[in-house]
């Protein structure tokens, strides 16, 4: 379980982090960028879809 | 899903959780959903992004591939798809009018809830199957952060 939001700034902080991955990740789409190394870096965690075989 | 009969581009999804499709154009686009824990429960934000930053037009195609691919994410995994506006450029308001476009559309068979959420420069919403036993957990949960965030 996550630790619990327990301020307002802690709680602007949690969506920051949302935008902020979110963008990161589209300018590494747009330029081409390593998204392994940006989501290693960032502490992102990525769903792994089941592939279609 | 009625979505899968229309006119879209073919996608691949991948080990690594990325989705890729190529337009008519050749634009790639790359979609991802990140788990996002919350408190209790866990929510998947929704990136997307294409390979250019050159504006391509609108093409419907890219609409349908993008609404099937949450369809797709939703058959692998019945989960809580999360939407954050980025307010930072002026376009939250034009985002959360597409969101709302897209869910009019996923909700063709009336099975798909959305949720919103916004206080001050901050909107989200909560995109989830109705049968979803974990949606009331994560309005609670985000709705109590946007409580927070209202507070001095």
């Amino acid at each position: 379980m996550k630790k619990k939001i327990k301020t307002k700034e802690e709680a602007k902080a949690f969506f920051q982090k949302i935008i902020d991955d979110k963008n990161a990740m589209i300018d590494c789409i747009e330029n081409g960028g390593d998204m392994k190394t940006l989501i290693k870096n960032r502490g992102i965690e990525i769903a792994k879809p089941i592939p279609v075989h | 899903m009625e979505l899968k009969s229309q006119n879209q581009y073919p996608y691949t999804k991948n080990i690594d959780g990325d989705y890729r499709f190529v337009t008519d154009k050749g634009i790639e686009y790359i979609a991802y959903f990140n788990r996002v824990p919350v408190e209790s429960c866990v929510v998947y934000n929704f990136v997307f992004g294409k390979s250019t930053t050159k504006r391509c037009g609108m093409d419907p195609k890219v609409r349908n591939t993008i609404l099937n691919i949450i369809s797709d994410f939703w058959e692998d995994y019945d989960e809580v798809i999360l939407f954050v506006c980025d307010s930072s450029d002026g376009r939250s308001e034009s985002r959360m009018r597409l969101f709302h476009y897209w869910y009019k559309i996923l909700n063709i068979d009336k099975d798909v809830v959305k949720i919103d959420f916004s206080v001050d420069e901050i909107r989200a919403a909560i995109l989830a199957k109705k049968d979803n036993c974990l949606l009331e957990l994560a309005q609670k949960e985000i709705q109590e952060l946007f409580v927070l965030m209202q507070g001095e």
